[in-house]
């Protein structure tokens, strides 16, 4: 049997296949029936029958089943092609034949890739940074009630009760804010106190350096991280436990007379420190509502917890018809939101502009590549590489050169972030501020980064490649 | 007997339709047969190497005519067809040897197998083999730089030979040798000839070489104006005397013959003789 030497006889082909027992005719119908049509068929055919050419003799020969059969006949019918790995190691050879050049060009990619991976870092980082400040859960449905005159519109008791009959508030709790003195030890020291219910705590969003909230009926306060420099303790925790004593300072208008008269009320007991909020510039000093109820303070504010987010406008609408003034912690949100839309769109064109340079240094790499190998691509051709082998060898170079520029970018892009932050931290030190983490990298964002570049690497590979793809291999082989 | 090259009345304009039209080929017709060492002779410019790509159905610019090449016509073959032609059934040789310098020597050997998606044990194994036999092995990891002139060329009649293909396209394959290694060449693809049973068409402008060849086609500006057939096989058996090959030519198998399955196991030997 030989039929290698006469595969271009058809007869003599098909004698051999049907000597080999596989059911052509049966793979022939089934492919009809699932829609290759009768042209596609006779080309796949007649690929087969070159294929069937020494290597596959043998494969042809075991065709005893359709399924395998029309394997191949598919595998035929879209001309063999160069092994992936071959294409990798011939893809490769960017970093042998130009090594400078190619990784400029990486960097060049990688460069732009780090500045918009730096950017979207920074600002995910300081959105995060403010949430984590101000936003619990609670705090984001908490509504502060104020009225701009204690006389004409009152907040006292009788307005809280009303407040609280408003539909789908949740809670109200008063908070009084009288100024006053301090004593730990021998030291003395003024304060802003805050007379408020535990719930406060939950809903303002205040972050805790040590120890926690109080119980409403406690006699116990919580102060600010202030008073660990003004009592001279290295430690905030060293004030936790620490008895404080307290005087307030209550005025009361005369309206006739139009005189104020101050008076200090001190409260007899030792109040413990449980807690220490951070705030190293105010002197505030939190005590339960439930210990100075009696003194008839008038209410600085009210907090409100909404039931829902959906109800909060309607609530917050319902208050405002009562005359007072309200604030909310979803303004600032809000409006820092558009601060972040703002921020997130200048650095998207700036991000866009470094990417169309380095694009643009891509593509251009890539046409001298393409216009240095011509000769090249002319002898593979030749030598009967395909033209979509030679298509694929210039979009693998192209997106791998994509990829790493992306994953170098993203290193690039760390690297100068973290020195960024230690450098923005050094600072904040040195002026007595926090050190505070000014960049998140978000999992997505860094696959979003690399699946990115890759694309655009292969996006830069496609006119080259095309270009490559299509040439005459006679005029490639004869060019000089 | 059908030749094994059959050209048709052919011809090749360039440029055709604009100022700058030239007619290369003016109608030729020649045959070859198989087995036979063919020199296509002629001055430059006269339209040789044009009639030897022509062959391989990468010329466009074949106006009318027709060139059948083991009984199919490849000016009209689609790309598929064409590939597998030059992977298996013509191998190419070259003035300018028209090695790849990004690649090593023994990619460059291989690179018709690598186009056919071949294993790479199974590849290299063959042209281990042939690279042994033209007397290169040791350059296997090397890269063409590195290698003289003559050794490069070898590399490529390697290349040529490593689809195992019957036929062998030469363009002056001795243009940029020194005559010793010119002569290693011509009495290389003359032993394929001989020995090998590979059908050669060869194109020079050097008339020593003309001794080696059955046939001679004698161009001149784009016509074929004699045929001279070298019936003188007196001359060839003296040359087969005189041939000195660098190596000692062995039976060679391919690696994968070694699994021996009858029914393609003839096919399996390399067409390549016993002294």
């Amino acid at each position: 049997m030989c039929f290698c030497r006469n595969w271009h006889s058809q007869t003599m082909f098909g004698k051999d296949i049907s000597l080999m027992g596989a059911p052509w005719g049966e793979i022939e119908r089934d492919l009809l029936f699932v829609g290759w049509g009768e042209e596609t068929i006779n080309r796949a055919f007649r690929n087969v029958r070159l294929e069937a050419s020494r290597k596959q003799a043998r494969t042809i020969r075991s065709f005893w089943s359709v399924k395998k059969a029309k394997k191949v006949v598919a595998r035929a019918a879209a001309a063999s092609r160069m092994r992936m790995n071959d294409i990798l190691r011939f893809a490769m050879r960017i970093f042998k034949v130009r090594p400078g050049r190619t990784i400029l060009t990486i960097l060049g990619i990688g460069v732009s890739f780090g500045t918009i991976f730096f950017l979207v870092s920074l600002g995910y980082g300081l959105e995060h940074l403010l949430l984590r400040q101000i936003s619990s859960d609670e705090s984001l449905l908490t509504l502060d009630v104020f009225t701009n005159n204690q006389d004409a519109i009152p907040l006292n008791s009788d307005s809280l009760s009303s407040i609280k009959n408003v539909e789908h508030i949740e809670k109200a709790y008063p908070v009084v804010n009288p100024s006053g003195q301090v004593e730990i030890g021998d030291l003395v020291a003024e304060a802003d106190f805050y007379g408020v219910s535990e719930s406060y705590f939950g809903a303002s969003g205040e972050r805790f350096v040590g120890g926690e909230s109080f119980s409403d009926g406690d006699k116990t306060v919580v102060l600010s991280s202030v008073f660990a420099r003004i009592f001279n303790v290295s430690n905030t925790g060293e004030l936790i436990g620490k008895d404080v004593y307290i005087v307030l300072y209550l005025s009361h208008k005369n309206i006739i007379e139009g005189t104020e008269d101050i008076q200090m009320v001190s409260i007899e007991e030792p109040l413990r420190v449980v807690g220490v909020v951070d705030d190293p510039a105010g002197n505030r000093i939190y005590v339960p509502f439930s210990l100075i109820a009696n003194l008839d303070i008038p209410y600085a504010t009210v907090k409100v917890v909404v039931d829902d987010s959906s109800n909060f406008g309607t609530a917050r609408a319902a208050i405002i018809n009562m005359g007072f003034n309200t604030r909310a912690i979803v303004d600032t949100i809000e409006q820092a939101d558009k601060i972040f839309k703002v921020f997130q769109v200048i650095l998207a064109l700036f991000g866009i502009t470094s990417l169309v340079v380095a694009m643009i240094g891509m593509i251009n790499t890539m046409t001298i590549a393409l216009l240095e190998r011509i000769q090249e691509i002319g002898i593979m051709k030749i030598l009967g590489v395909s033209n979509g082998d030679i298509r694929r060898l210039f979009l693998f170079e192209a997106s791998l050169m994509g990829f790493l520029g992306g994953t170098s970018g993203l290193i690039i892009g760390f690297f100068v972030s973290r020195v960024f932050n230690i450098g923005i931290n050094f600072l904040a030190k040195t002026l007595g501020g926090n050190s505070v983490e000014l960049f998140y990298y978000p999992v997505w964002f860094v696959v979003v980064i690399i699946a990115f570049a890759s694309i655009v690497g292969f996006a830069t590979g496609l006119a080259p490649s095309h270009k490559a793809a299509t040439m005459d291999s006679l005029d490639a082989l004869r060019y000089k | 007997m059908e030749p094994i090259i059959k050209v048709n009345n052919l011809r090749v304009v360039y440029h055709k339709g604009t100022t700058a039209e030239s007619v290369a080929l003016k109608g030729v017709s020649i045959d070859v047969n198989s087995k036979e060492f063919a020199i296509i002779f002629g001055p430059s410019g006269c339209g040789k190497s044009t009639l030897l790509y022509a062959m391989t159905g990468i010329e466009r610019n074949v106006d009318s005519g027709d060139i059948f090449v083991k009984n199919k016509n490849v000016v009209k073959l689609s790309a598929e067809e064409q590939l597998l032609l030059h992977r298996k059934d013509i191998g190419m040789i070259f003035q300018a040897y028209n090695l790849i310098p990004t690649l090593n020597v023994i990619d460059n050997v291989a690179l018709p197998l690598i186009a056919d998606g071949v294993k790479r044990a199974e590849r290299k194994s063959k042209a281990m083999l042939l690279l042994s036999r033209f007397g290169i092995s040791q350059f296997a990891e090397r890269f063409p730089q590195n290698l003289s002139g003559g050794q490069q060329q070898r590399v490529a009649i390697a290349r040529a030979l490593i689809g195992d293909p019957d036929i062998i396209l030469a363009d002056e394959p001795t243009g940029n040798l020194d005559s010793q290694s010119a002569k290693v060449v011509m009495e290389t693809l003359f032993n394929l000839n001989e020995e090998g049973n590979k059908t050669i068409v060869l194109v020079t402008h050097d008339p020593s070489y003309l001794e080696y060849a059955h046939k001679v086609f004698h161009i001149a500006d784009g016509c074929v104006t004699k045929v001279e057939m070298r019936n003188n096989m007196t001359v060839r058996r003296e040359l087969t005397k005189n041939v000195n090959l660098p190596v000692d030519l062995l039976q060679i198998k391919r690696a994968s013959s070694v699994e021996s399955d009858d029914s393609v196991a003839d096919e399996e030997v390399f067409l390549i003789p016993r002294r």
